[in-house]
């Protein structure tokens, strides 16, 4: 009893393979339930391979693939039956990955499909990347996830450097520089600037929000002699505050920019990446060297390091201790921005809530790095970056940012201090 | 000294803020919600008083904010019907609209209101699986009709209904369209498969039907990732794919998450292009390719899948063509308006806005009897002391003793180069018998 569905086999699975597929019926036994598939090995059909289809110990029907590869058995109804495959009547060369299907099922009336998988000596055995190049990729992508972590979490040293405060609305700040930019790039009302342009009036209108902050609440704050603890608790708030408007105005869905949003990869030796990611990386690389070059070699990055050390040494030996401050504020708040449309821009997107999910790594990484050390925030950002990517290669990547606070927690009994901090002077 | 004073604070802050994260996480796999000890007996709200009050619970934010109105325009559409007819047990059927939030967070506060302030008898919603197991206790201990049409999860498949039998659904279980996409994805020819799905009870419980299917159907799961929603990065989880070989992807995840994951899996060439995606019902919007690239629609062309048919062949439900006049995404329409029908028809059975006495009748009128398809002809059957078979949009929906259909008829459908989708032309819908 070999049934072979000539044409209308072959009709069917051209046509995805449901063309006899009856929707209308609700009768179990109806004849027309059949299961059937395209026996092919690297792109060339299989023909002449018979399949058989049973029910414990008693065939239902058999079939032999047509000259497409093709074959097709009627089956009485819904249930489960075993498909298998004689792999005598296979090429010589040609070797069926699982002959045996023990627990096929039938779930209704229509032309089901089952898959045999074959394969030959020619056969690649897969068409995905070496684990060599899994973890390149893992280790470049932990590189750029750490250099925006160091760019956002720059300003959050430098202030709790010169000021003593623990910023908890750092987060929002990067936040803020993100939607700003989505705003003039991508809103459809909005005016639509190149991401370029949008990006500096974030970097800017973020600059303008940092010193708004610090003149109109955290020097007040400071004047009122409010303690440490006390302004930390401020800052808490007022990221609750920022965030929830943030999602009031702007909804709670993640948005992409209108550009680089979803660009293909290059492949350079085994690493694979969009352009996209290479700009991003070269772009914080070269505001991260040209904050530090600024913190060395200039008057005002030496006031700043000043004041990071001693800060009421400094206020004596006649630096302007305030202007340093909103200096600090505004360039730091700038950087945020920078560094939230630069992880915008990537798979994540730009969402009300980035920069808080963002403000536990960098904690890590300033923690990690060295407190108010400008390269210590760029440190603990790629040592946190580079963690949390390439550990996913051995466990569940819900565990990335375990890794990195695991790393945290380690260096800090080693190193009290961080990487680049320096140790403190008791007494 | 003060240095290290304020250290120790950012730690204690830290481990705070992780360990609020962690209960985040955990309280989403949960099966059951932890709220629900007070002792409000059914029916004790104040509720029952002769007028049928629907409280449409249905996600005005989150992840699932973008098929709002194609959620609540049938419930408000079936009510206008419903009030055009003459009400339930004469009174008008009044509609209180609430936010699920696409969280059981916001969802139980928004009930609590429900519940109390507008004293509702029945509810319609909410959207998603996750969602509705973590308010089911809610809706058992205050003994409130739950009727959702789009909770898909296998883990709602309770004999006599979950929530104590209060709730009920119009959209087929997710243990049947495991094995519909299971069998779109046999018919393409495709053996190597990876799956990637959202960690709820949605994508899980989908996955693992998906999966059981794929292999007993001969095709090989070379990965099951189970990736977080609210994780910023989907960097790790995509690469756990992009090892395997795979030819056939299939992504499991609502709007927001899953424009992210094919974002990610573009950048590491794995995107629609270079290899066919699969996805199912909670990934099916006009809106999908705004989360993957605003400024280009054709960038989930090719993207195949399936879902819970709107519009199942051979319905001929007025309520269909009426739909598609709004022009309103019709993923999931009909069951809405079929879970409000059957509501009202429950409590005109009933002749009363109990929830304990609705509860006890839906089953009877959506299954044997004379059949009818709108709640006019439907109540004028009953008024006449009639057994009611009620045949609505979505199909019989004949309700089993888990409280939901029996079978499961699922669209096959494609999106298209403007980020639109549509069903793919030639290609019956996958009728699965539970």
């Amino acid at each position: 009893m070999i049934v072979v569905f000539g044409l209308a086999g072959i009709g069917a699975l051209l046509g995805g393979g449901r063309a006899h597929a009856a929707t209308t019926t609700t009768t179990p036994t109806t004849p027309s339930a059949s299961v059937g598939g395209t026996l092919a090995v690297d792109g060339h059909p299989v023909p002449g391979v018979r399949v058989t289809a049973s029910q414990g110990s008693t065939e239902v029907g058999r079939a032999v693939s047509d000259q497409r590869g093709a074959w097709r058995i009627r089956v009485p109804g819904p249930g489960t039956y075993k498909l298998a495959l004689d792999v005598s009547t296979l090429p010589s060369g040609v070797r069926a990955e699982r002959p045996e299907l023990a627990e096929y099922r039938v779930f209704g009336s229509f032309a089901q499909s089952a898959g045999f998988t074959l394969t030959s000596a020619q056969s690649k055995t897969s068409g995905g990347q070496s684990r060599l190049d899994q973890l390149l990729n893992l280790f470049v992508s932990g590189i750029r996830f750490g250099l925006i972590v160091g760019l956002c979490s720059v300003g959050l040293s430098l202030i709790y450097g010169t000021t003593g405060l623990v910023n908890f609305a750092h987060g929002e700040l990067v936040t803020f520089g993100a939607l700003i930019a989505w705003l003039m790039n991508t809103m459809s009302s909005g005016p639509r600037l190149p991401l370029v342009l949008a990006t500096i009036i974030a970097m800017i209108a973020a600059g303008v929000l940092g010193a708004g902050l610090e003149l109109g609440l955290w020097r007040p704050l400071v004047r009122r002699r409010s303690g440490a603890s006390g302004r930390m608790l401020v800052s808490i708030g007022l990221a609750l505050v920022l965030r929830y408007i943030y999602q009031v105005i702007f909804k709670g869905a993640p948005r992409s920019y209108r550009e680089y949003a979803a660009p293909s990869p290059v492949k350079i030796g085994p690493l694979q990446s969009p352009v996209r990611d290479y700009v991003i990386m070269a772009i914080c690389l070269v505001m991260l060297l040209v904050v530090g070059a600024m913190l060395r070699q200039t008057r005002l990055g030496t006031a700043i390091r000043a004041v990071s050390d001693e800060r009421d040494l400094s206020s004596a030996s006649g630096i302007n201790v305030a202007g340093v401050t909103l200096v600090v504020w505004i360039s730091g708040a700038m950087l945020a921005a920078l560094g939230g449309v630069m992880l915008g821009v990537g798979s994540q997107g730009v969402q009300w809530n980035m920069g808080f999910r963002l403000l536990l790594t960098m904690f890590a990484a300033i923690v990690l790095g060295g407190l108010g050390n400008p390269y210590g925030a760029m440190a603990g950002g790629l040592v946190v970056g580079v963690a949390s990517q390439v550990g996913t290669y051995w466990l569940p990547s819900d565990l990335q940012f375990a890794i990195a606070l695991v790393i945290l927690i380690l260096v800090l009994l080693v190193r009290p201090q961080g990487i680049l901090g320096v140790r403190e002077r008791i007494g | 000294m003060a240095q290290r004073k304020s250290l120790g604070a950012i730690a204690i802050v830290a481990v705070l803020a992780l360990a609020a994260a962690a209960c985040g996480s955990s309280s989403k796999k949960t099966q059951t919600g932890s709220t629900g000890t007070t002792t409000a007996s059914p029916g004790a709200r104040g509720n029952v008083n002769g007028q049928l009050v629907l409280g449409a619970l249905l996600p005005q934010s989150g992840d699932l904010s973008v098929i709002y109105k194609s959620l609540n325009t049938p419930v408000t559409m079936a009510v206008a019907e419903i009030n055009a007819a003459g009400g339930v047990n004469g009174k008008p059927v009044v509609v209180k609209s609430a936010d699920d939030g696409t969280s059981p967070t916001v969802a139980s506060t928004a009930l609590d209101t429900l519940l109390t302030a507008d004293k509702v008898d029945a509810i319609v919603g909410p959207a998603s699986s996750g969602t509705a197991l973590g308010i089911i206790d809610k809706i058992k201990t205050n003994g409130v009709v739950d009727c959702s049409g789009s909770t898909t999860s296998g883990a709602l498949s309770v004999a006599g209904g979950a929530a104590g039998g209060y709730f009920f659904r119009t959209a087929p279980s997710d243990n049947l369209q495991g094995p519909a996409l299971a069998q779109l994805v046999l018919s393409d020819n495709k053996h190597k498969v990876a799956i990637l799905t959202r960690n709820d009870s949605y994508g899980t419980g989908f996955g693992s039907s998906l999966s059981k299917a794929l292999t007993d159907g001969g095709a090989d799961v070379v990965a099951n990732v189970a990736y977080d929603p609210k994780s910023s990065d989907y960097r790790a989880d995509v690469s756990k794919v992009a090892g395997k070989g795979a030819d056939a992807i299939v992504v499991i995840g609502f709007n927001d998450d899953g424009g992210k994951v094919l974002k990610e899996l573009i950048a590491q060439n794995l995107g629609p292009k270079k290899v066919q995606i699969y996805t199912a019902d909670g990934m099916q919007s006009s809106k999908l390719f705004k989360a993957v690239d605003p400024s280009n629609p054709s960038v989930v062309q090719g993207i195949k899948g399936t879902a819970p048919a709107a519009a199942p062949s051979g319905v001929t439900n007025p309520f269909i063509a009426k739909f598609a006049a709004t022009k309103i995404d019709t993923i999931f329409s009909s069951y809405y308006y079929d879970c409000t029908n059957l509501i009202a028809l429950a409590a005109q059975a009933a002749g009363s806005d109990d929830p304990a006495k609705i509860r006890d009748k839906m089953i009877e009128v959506s299954s044997g009897g004379t059949k009818c398809q709108n709640f006019k002809t439907c109540s004028d059957l009953l008024k006449a002391g009639t057994d009611i078979d009620y045949d609505g949009a979505s199909g019989p929906v004949d309700l089993t003793d888990k409280h939901e259909p029996g079978n499961g008829v699922y669209d096959v459908w494609q999106y298209d180069a403007k980020g639109g989708y549509a069903n793919v032309p030639g290609v019956a819908q996958i009728k699965i018998n539970g």
